[in-house]
């Protein structure tokens, strides 16, 4: 039990300074991003999923933090640059690409993982997009309610407040996705994942075990490169593709924020790309 | 008024928790140093917002409306579990109990574990050479490492292993590395117990590598327990 506490605490300490990082950014910059975002280049799709596949390279979040600016976004309608947003920025950043290059030092693992990341991304973006119904659930439908609290204009006074409401109503979600994660660290042998074995099986195993993980993509290429030395390429990639995008601690988060079937099909093509491409690439190294 | 002093409330006592094991040492048995300034600030920062909520829900001494729901009252139940989990338990550093010697068995290390200068090298960058270079390549280097004591029950009298937690973020990344010792005393060591061990890199009877130890000193445990690859 004081294992699951240790752990539990940890992920908790690990996500809460990126997760409010990340609503602070939502809350006090989202209408400046909204702005640009609506100017006449941006308007285009194909520009604006170019645009939000990159743009952690600015604005360096991982998955704790970049969620609430992207749920902003895609409320705003600006769906096409949230989702690809959501799924690049984990990856697509300075501190990932840095952490992942000095966990391997090897420019062809570096350049694989940005490139299938860029993939899903778009994938991702194009696809959802395209879904009728809304993708974005509103936060707090309450306090939107005219007269009620939350309703009061937007500022810089009412900021503290609308953190706060935005802030604990992910935080509860990530309790409960970093309570799994830790149960599944005590209680769930790593080593039967490890000792996969097949070019098919082992991809699928690692990405399964990056989603039970739930590491931050910032540290997840330390995990990896210490994982064993019977991990290729391809499981590998499937890992440090897979992991950042789609994992324990952040389903809970992802169904409070978007619609079951955007997360559905986000979880669908992202498992998808991470396969195929961890695959090809391990294939081909052979 | 009622929601809003909430969460101006749980924020206040979520930051207050941090800072307090910031305060005492502990949060360091769970993440990374580089988190320690992140975590100190983001204390005051939930201090800050929840201060000010606060203020702005009893200056607006209106009530919102709100009234108790199921989900709220879930929502509190989840919010408050890791305050009172994180004030109840105290986190400890990583232990004899979390090692997994045939995980690692067959671990890999980052390119960070190599170097050059013995001396200098940590448990973690010795473990990658014990792991990778030829025994003999290494025989007679000098080692000087701090770590905590490893042995279980049936291991021989003058045999220990000195182990160390490598973390990258927090303790859900740790991976553990030890040596072998051979050290005449090491029975007499108990687990967990943190030492410094001085000696020389030898070949075992497996043609294994063994640090044969020349001093085994108890130390205090460190402020940081852990290595950062």
């Amino acid at each position: 039990m004081s294992d699951f506490a240790n752990i539990f605490l940890a992920l908790l300490f690990e996500a809460t300074p990126f997760l409010l990082a990340g609503v602070v950014i939502s809350v006090v910059a989202g209408p400046l991003v909204e702005r640009v975002l609506a100017t006449a280049a941006l308007r285009n799709p194909a520009a604006a999923v170019a645009a939000g596949a990159s743009a952690g390279l600015v604005l360096p979040m991982c998955d704790c933090g970049n969620r609430p600016l992207a749920h902003r976004l895609a409320l705003a309608g600006r769906r096409e640059f949230a989702l690809a947003f959501l799924v690049a920025a984990p990856v697509i950043n300075p501190i990932v690409i840095v952490t992942t290059w000095l966990a391997f030092r090897s420019a062809e693992l570096v350049i694989l993982r940005l490139l299938l990341t860029v993939l899903a991304a778009v994938a991702v973006a194009i696809v959802v997009s395209r879904l009728r119904r809304d993708i974005a659930l509103p936060l707090d439908a309450a306090s939107d309610a005219p007269g009620a609290e939350g309703h009061a204009p937007a500022g810089p006074s009412t900021w503290a407040p609308r953190i706060l409401e935005e802030f604990f109503e992910l935080f509860q979600f990530l309790v409960v996705g970093a309570a799994l994660a830790a149960a599944i660290q005590v209680f769930a042998d790593q080593e039967e994942f490890l000792s996969a074995r097949g070019v098919f099986l082992s991809i699928a195993a690692m990405m399964f075990l990056a989603f039970l993980l739930s590491i931050c993509s910032s540290v997840d290429a330390f995990v990896v490169a210490g994982l064993g030395g019977a991990i290729g390429l391809g499981p590998a990639l499937g890992f440090l593709v897979f992991g950042p995008l789609v994992n324990l601690k952040s389903i809970p988060m992802y169904l409070r924020l978007f619609s079951g079937p955007a997360v559905v099909l986000l979880v669908v093509i992202c498992a998808q790309v991470a396969f195929a491409g961890a695959a090809i690439a391990e294939l081909r190294a052979w | 008024m009622v929601r809003r002093l909430a969460f101006g409330g749980a924020a206040a006592a979520l930051g207050l928790l941090i800072a307090w094991r910031l305060a005492d040492g502990s949060a360091r048995n769970i993440v990374q140093g580089w988190y320690v300034p992140v975590l100190w600030v983001t204390a005051a920062g939930l201090l800050l917002l929840g201060a000010w909520t606060l203020a702005d829900a009893l200056r607006r001494g209106r009530r919102d409306g709100a009234r108790p729901t199921l989900a709220g009252g879930l929502a509190a139940a989840f919010i408050g579990l890791p305050l009172l989990l994180g004030a109840a338990y105290t986190p400890r550093p990583l232990a004899s109990t979390n090692l997994d010697l045939a995980a690692t068995a067959a671990r890999q290390f980052g390119a960070s574990a190599s170097a050059a200068d013995p001396a200098r090298r940590n448990i973690y960058q010795w473990a990658y050479e014990f792991e990778t270079a030829d025994p003999a390549a290494i025989a007679g280097q000098p080692v000087d490492v701090i770590g905590f004591v490893f042995r279980k029950p049936d291991d021989p009298p003058d045999r220990l292993r000195v182990a160390r937690f490598v973390v990258a973020c927090c303790i859900a990344d740790a991976q553990g590395f030890t040596l072998p010792v051979a050290w005449k005393d090491a029975g007499a060591l108990t687990n967990d117990q943190w030492v410094r061990v001085e000696g020389r890199v030898g070949i075992g009877p497996d043609g294994e590598p063994v640090v044969l130890a020349a001093a085994v000193t108890p130390i205090e445990a460190p402020q940081n327990p852990y290595i950062y690859p």
